[in-house]
């Protein structure tokens, strides 16, 4: 085989390990989103007013949870998930993004915009969300914890929401 | 409520500091994914576009952790609780008013 002909080969095979492993990071952070939309859910609903068992519906029984048995799971989620994001951001940076722009798909570049800088917020917010979460739970910290488990699922849910819709702008908007 | 302070300042500090480092566009270092390297000043076209989230995400962690760690107990402890939540919450208003220019 000439020797051309090989390196080009191991390019192309070097080109399709690297979009599988690619493809593979994607799925996987996708998939700890999920989890983790789904332990903050729980958690964000536990921090509204319980009602007693007897009167409980639907809602109130999907926040009537040990809320903060979660918290530990979410900041290592929550972490996890944003060095996946990490991961997956050079490709977007030089494959998606570009694509956009000769779309001239303007919000999607925004929306991703604001996902980076909320991801990057809620990082920072993880130290003062676990310590108010710390067990026994303080009557002097109930604000707080409101406050940043609702913060932490905002971001979350804008962060999924606009992940999934960049993932398949392609079929979205052709 | 004892022992929230240093955790408060921290989120707290971390937000307002990678909210002015992405204002002000100045990140302790950017990552070039074209050419697979971090460089610490601009770099000229070829070497493709710069991600700068990374260096936001260390000039943020860089300035919060020696701060909080700094600061006494004792007056990191007289910061009231709600703070934690509401400047993080003012902090992401400000990110989505800043950022509607995408959509205009």
């Amino acid at each position: 085989m000439p020797v051309a002909a090989s390196s080009c080969l191991i390019c192309a095979h070097a080109a399709l390990e690297s979009r599988d492993m690619i493809t593979t990071i994607l799925i996987r952070h996708g998939l700890l989103a999920v989890a983790l939309l789904g332990a903050i859910t729980h958690q964000a609903f536990s921090t509204s007013k319980r009602v007693p068992a007897a009167q409980q519906n639907f809602v109130d029984k999907f926040r009537a949870v040990g809320a903060a048995s979660y918290t530990n799971a979410i900041v290592i989620l929550f972490i996890v998930t944003c060095i996946g994001g990490a991961l997956l951001y050079p490709t977007y940076r030089l494959d998606v993004r570009p694509t956009l722009e000769d779309l001239d798909l303007r919000a999607a570049n925004g929306v991703f915009e604001i996902k980076e800088h909320l991801a990057a917020i809620g990082l920072g917010l993880l130290p003062a969300y676990w310590f108010f979460w710390r067990q026994p739970l303080t009557i002097e910290g109930v604000v707080a914890r409101r406050y940043l488990t609702w913060i932490l699922a905002f971001i979350i849910w804008w962060n999924f929401l606009v992940g999934h819709v960049l993932n398949n702008i392609r079929g979205l908007f052709q | 409520m004892s022992g929230h302070g240093r955790f408060s300042i921290f989120s707290i500090l971390f937000g307002i500091v990678y909210t002015l480092a992405f204002f002000f566009n100045t990140a302790l270092f950017k990552y070039y994914p074209l050419v697979g390297q971090f460089h610490i000043v601009d770099q000229p076209k070829p070497a493709g576009p710069p991600i700068s989230w990374y260096g936001w995400l260390a000039t943020s962690l860089l300035i919060s952790l020696p701060f909080a760690l700094i600061v006494p107990r004792k007056w990191a402890d007289r910061l009231s609780p709600s703070w934690a939540g509401l400047i993080p919450a003012a902090l992401i208003f400000l990110v989505l008013v800043y950022e509607k220019r995408w959509f205009l």
